[in-house]
């Protein structure tokens, strides 16, 4: 007797399992959002917050002894989650921009899985994320190397770690300036509407985006897996378009506006990204989008739906 | 600061339906993951989904624990969770780009793996139609509320599904 569908499909499904610790991951999950919430609420300030990582964690940084997040290379490194950090939706108000504003970007390691990206810049700054177990930060994370650990990476003298372990984790003690793991904190965003700004964005939102418009650049699209699917865009993009780039305090303002108009704030997306949806009574799916993503020091974002502005 | 927040520590009083939580979560998890993979066709989407279903259930769990059919709730909430993001992302994908998702653990099944190839063949929504129906017999009804589609809908998207199947494989879904 053939099997039946449901039989095929009960034992194709048997061919996968969960990995060891998921109800440890649940459980962590649970905490960072409860965590999330709590800093958003505007218990803790992110200066607070990042202070208190420092003095957990600023000794010892140099004891290879020690249980450590960076693998292999010839110092340990912090042992702060990088899961941890951040925040939930906007930078708090008292957080202070990454600087310089501006970096020049000499090397640029997307990897296949679109959540795990690094970004090397002249000024030092080592700026990532890795996904764990379909688990991602809160926000990009930031490191500073010294000149000669930009030329390491750079040359290729030290290969950057892979897709799920920390990307300088192969350097030296003298190639870092600052070890530690600290979020990201754009000063500017992307605001990317699913919709005619004049048809969608409160009028007030409209007068905030008015002039910022950025075309897009296109070209260089990653591999992008979002709801289960590998969106297979690798290459030049054909998308013709702009996204609006808005200063951090204006991006907060058309927050207010729309969470003051009935959007709603979706659950915090991966590394800073924060949408907004109109309950506006249409179906899922069909609902207006607004979309904040962080811009790096080159002017680039890390989206799974646009390429660079 | 970074220490992690223990839900015994912070309510003990519920530390008894917590522990209630944990059993359900250790018998329903896998089969739950399982099928979430069926429908995503990816071991991390798949995980996440089931995550963030069980966070939703584990916050009203004093509620969900004592309905008749938990599982069913769970069951809901996993493809309530599952139509949003993937409905959303679609929608975003193609309205920015003008791409459409293609492709997934199931596209890089080899041909010879008959049940994968097939899978890959059909778009999530025939995929969650035939995981709600005809693993977990849910009524046309019952698999249209938790897609969010009509009934009929549903019916429509298991036909197209079993015929997939017959036209592929010599199978009995009498």
């Amino acid at each position: 007797m053939m099997p039946s569908i449901s039989e095929l499909l009960e034992r194709e499904s048997t061919t996968v399992d969960l990995e060891p610790g998921d109800f440890e991951r649940l459980v962590r999950r649970r905490d960072r959002r409860r965590r999330n919430r709590r800093i958003s609420a505007g218990v803790v300030g992110i200066a607070v917050f990042v202070a208190a990582i420092w003095i957990v964690t600023s000794g010892g940084v140099f004891d290879r002894s020690e249980t450590s997040v960076v693998p292999g290379g010839d110092v340990t490194g912090p042992t702060v989650d990088p899961f941890s950090l951040g925040f939930n939706g906007l930078p708090p108000e008292d957080a202070t921009p990454s600087e310089p504003l501006f970096g020049e970007l000499v090397m640029r390691d997307s990897g296949i899985d679109p959540r795990f990206a690094v970004n090397v810049y002249a000024d030092g700054r080592l700026i990532w994320f890795r996904q764990d177990h379909g688990d991602y930060p809160n926000t990009w994370i930031e490191q500073r190397l010294t000149p000669e650990g930009v030329n390491l990476l750079v040359s290729g003298a030290v290969p950057l770690g892979g897709q799920f372990e920390d990307p300088g984790g192969q350097l030296p003690a003298g190639a870092w300036e600052d070890l530690e793991l600290r979020p990201y904190v754009p000063w500017r965003y992307a605001v990317l509407p699913s919709c005619n700004i004049t048809r969608c964005l409160p009028a007030a939102a409209q007068g905030l985006v008015a002039g910022t418009e950025r075309p897009f650049r296109g070209g260089r699209l990653k591999h992008g897996w979002f709801a289960g699917h590998f969106v297979d865009v690798v290459g030049t993009s054909s998308a013709v378009g702009f996204v609006f780039q808005v200063p951090i305090a204006d991006a907060r303002a058309i927050a207010e506006i729309l969470s003051n108009a009935g959007f709603e704030e979706g659950e915090a997306g991966p590394v800073g990204m924060v949408w907004f949806s109109a309950s506006n009574g249409v179906a899922d799916g069909d609902e207006d989008l607004i979309q904040f993503v962080p811009v790096l020091p080159d002017g680039t974002i890390e989206t799974l739906i646009m390429p660079g502005v | 600061m970074n220490e992690p927040i223990h839900l015994a520590a912070e309510a003990p009083a519920s530390l008894e339906v917590s522990q209630s939580f944990e059993a359900f979560y250790d018998a329903e998890s896998r089969t739950l993951f399982r099928r979430l993979w069926l429908v995503t066709g990816n071991r991390a989407e798949a995980e996440e989904l089931m995550q963030d279903a069980f966070l939703k259930v584990w916050e009203r769990w004093e509620q969900v624990g004592g309905m008749e059919d938990p599982v069913g709730y769970l069951y809901r909430t996993a493809m309530n969770l599952f139509r949003k993001r993937y409905r959303r992302a679609v929608l975003a994908i193609r309205r920015s780009l003008g791409f459409t998702p293609t492709r997934d653990d199931f596209a890089d099944a080899d041909d010879r793996q008959d049940v994968r190839r097939v899978l890959s063949t059909l778009p999530s929504r025939q995929r969650a139609a035939l995981v709600l129906t005809e693993m977990l017999g849910f009524s046309p009804n019952e698999a249209g509320r938790a897609l969010g589609v009509r009934a009929s809908t549903v019916r429509s998207l298991s036909r197209q599904g079993r015929e997939s199947f017959r036209k592929a494989m010599e199978v009995d879904d009498a």
